[in-house]
């Protein structure tokens, strides 16, 4: 490959990466679930044994 | 102009220091330190962003570009892939091991999962050496910016800076911090979209770009690159391995570093942190894209700058009206700024809470450890303006930066890791891995010539420190039932309403 297709494939790849990453990160964030921290007081309780 | 918005700039700062200050009505340390886990998304978004973005992202990244070239792209993948890392495998898992074992610090998660006494010593002692002379960088790094706002001398401007960062962060905690951080994460998201739609419009198609940039000369005196090693994908200065060496750095840096890792716990759920975290990651991620623009443009415009450090300054001064121009130098400064002083309250931390309370005065009260904290910040401050003094001929911050991300990597990353995903972890193993990391790392520092085949010393510290943790592990006594079922349990592991879900919880 010369200097400019060098150059051209970096910044592809790069920004590709970088950009499935942005991406990837709000798709599995807003999937992510939240512990209702207003029971942290009254403890789920785990199947054979305490928290 | 410049020195009347940098005036307005640190005194809302203070401003905010101290309504953050009324706010923390409880005034325990879970308040102080991460705000009772209640930020909003806005909030981690901020705290986070402006943690992560620092003066080596500024000045650093645009100038090693400018200087070395546009492969500098394979370190700014890694750069981003450490955040990602982070958020994928350790946020939510991270934050449910703090909220429901009550962990306040990255020292205190390892002193519950290995060492309740050694692990927890060690690792604040790493986080309290590598936090000094990372404040040391953040206040040089105002070197690049200082010249352009005021004619005051350099030290004067690092004095006032670390004064009013040490006034706020000690004053208004972690509250504090983040509502700096989350205002300075604003001005730097501005700044960043001011450089995307005024710079790179004007600077045409990419592969004129190309062959502009490819142009460029070495000035005499320099040892930078030129001509069309600056746009290949290796060269001269950043060979494969040393490429791949950097990159990994940064990665391991960015997903261990507790100033960064930390603010996960200040989330009111996992959830929120994940969110706020993706907002940080997009922010930073079109930040890393406009260094190709940044510091091409400042190579091809102004290709004999007197320091690598000027690159983006200069680009801002040339580029932007004079009042966008003081409001951009200002984004520069709060990078610093809240980078700065979430490192100097989390090694207030290290002390007052890790040190103090945990190991040398149990019986204390939260208003003492406050107080310990608050001494070591003023401690740390003076000891980094020091060194900020004595390194000020240091070629660039990104040097003393790095320094302080490799041994932190190579330090903790193997034990971050196993500790939650490696069951067969052991305290001894964690022990001798953070010594081994830290000390080998240090070592090939301080004796360059030791360095095998010319490697950087992460990787021979990493490579030394992961096989210490699993050779270790395996020879001694594995990690107790209950210890281990504070990180595997259901709802550690898979969050309430997953584990309900799958029928392990009732």
């Amino acid at each position: 490959m010369d200097y400019v297709q060098q150059a051209w494939a970096m910044y592809i790849i790069s920004s590709g990466a970088m950009l499935a990453m942005m991406i990837a990160a709000f798709v599995i964030a807003f999937h992510t679930d939240a512990t209702p921290t207003e029971k942290k007081d009254e403890g789920a309780k785990v199947k054979g044994g305490e928290m | 102009m410049n020195i009347a918005v940098l005036a307005g700039f640190l005194i809302f700062l203070l401003y905010l220091g101290y309504a953050a200050n009324r706010k923390n009505k409880k005034n325990d340390i879970e308040d102080y330190f991460v705000v009772s886990r209640s930020l909003n998304v806005l909030l981690t978004a901020g705290t986070y962003g402006a943690s992560f973005l620092s003066a080596g992202a500024f000045i650093g990244m645009n100038a090693t570009t400018y200087a070395f070239g546009w492969n500098y792209a394979w370190q700014n993948i890694g750069s981003l892939a450490g955040p990602f890392f982070l958020f994928l495998m350790y946020v939510p898992k991270f934050w449910r091991v703090g909220y429901y074992n009550n962990c306040l610090s990255m020292p205190d998660l390892f002193a519950k999962r290995y060492h309740p006494t050694w692990s927890r010593a060690l690792f604040a002692g790493i986080i309290l050496i590598v936090y000094t002379s990372g404040l040391a960088s953040m206040y040089l790094g105002l070197n690049a910016v200082w010249g352009y706002i005021s004619d005051l001398p350099l030290m004067l401007i690092v004095v006032i800076a670390a004064v009013v960062i040490l006034a706020y962060s000690a004053f208004g905690g972690a509250r504090g911090v983040s509502w700096t951080d989350t205002f300075c994460m604003i001005c730097i998201a501005l700044g960043v979209f001011a450089i995307v739609s005024m710079l790179i419009p004007r600077m045409g198609g990419f592969t004129g770009i190309i062959e502009q940039f490819a142009q460029a000369e070495t000035p005499e005196g320099q040892m930078w690159m030129e001509g069309k090693d600056l746009v290949t994908m290796a060269n001269a200065y950043y060979t494969g391995p040393m490429t791949i060496a950097w990159t990994m750095i940064w990665f391991l840096g960015n997903s261990t570093q507790p100033h960064q890792v930390t603010r996960a716990y200040l989330a009111k759920n996992e959830r929120v942190a994940r969110i706020g975290i993706a907002i940080g990651i997009a922010v930073i991620g079109v930040f890393f894209w406009t260094s190709w623009y940044v510091a091409s443009y400042a190579r091809i415009n102004f290709p004999n700058l007197e320091k690598a450090d000027f690159a983006l300054p200069s680009v801002i001064m040339d580029v932007f009206p004079s009042f966008l121009a003081a409001f951009m130098l200002i984004v520069i400064v709060a990078a610093i700024f809240s980078t700065a002083s979430t490192m100097l309250i989390i090694a207030g931390q290290c002390m007052g809470y890790d040190i103090y309370s945990k190991l040398i005065n149990r019986n204390t009260s939260q208003k003492k450890i406050i107080s310990v904290s608050r001494v070591t910040m003023v401690v740390c401050s003076f000891l980094a303006i020091g060194i900020a003094y004595i390194a000020q001929s240091v070629p660039t911050l990104l040097f003393l930066w790095a320094s302080s991300f490799a041994i932190m990597g190579a330090a903790i990353a193997p034990s971050l890791f196993s500790a939650f995903y490696w069951k067969g972890a052991t305290a001894s193993g964690n022990i001798a891995s953070m010594i081994v990391g830290t000390g080998v790392s240090l070592f090939l520092y301080a004796f360059p010539a030791m360095q095998p085949f010319g490697l950087h010393p992460l990787m021979p510290a990493l490579i030394l420190s992961t096989l210490t943790l699993i050779i270790v592990s395996k020879c001694t006594k594995p990690s107790s039932a209950e210890t281990l079922d504070k990180f595997y349990n259901p709802l550690v592991r898979y969050g309430e309403k997953a584990a309900r879900r799958k029928g392990l919880i009732d």
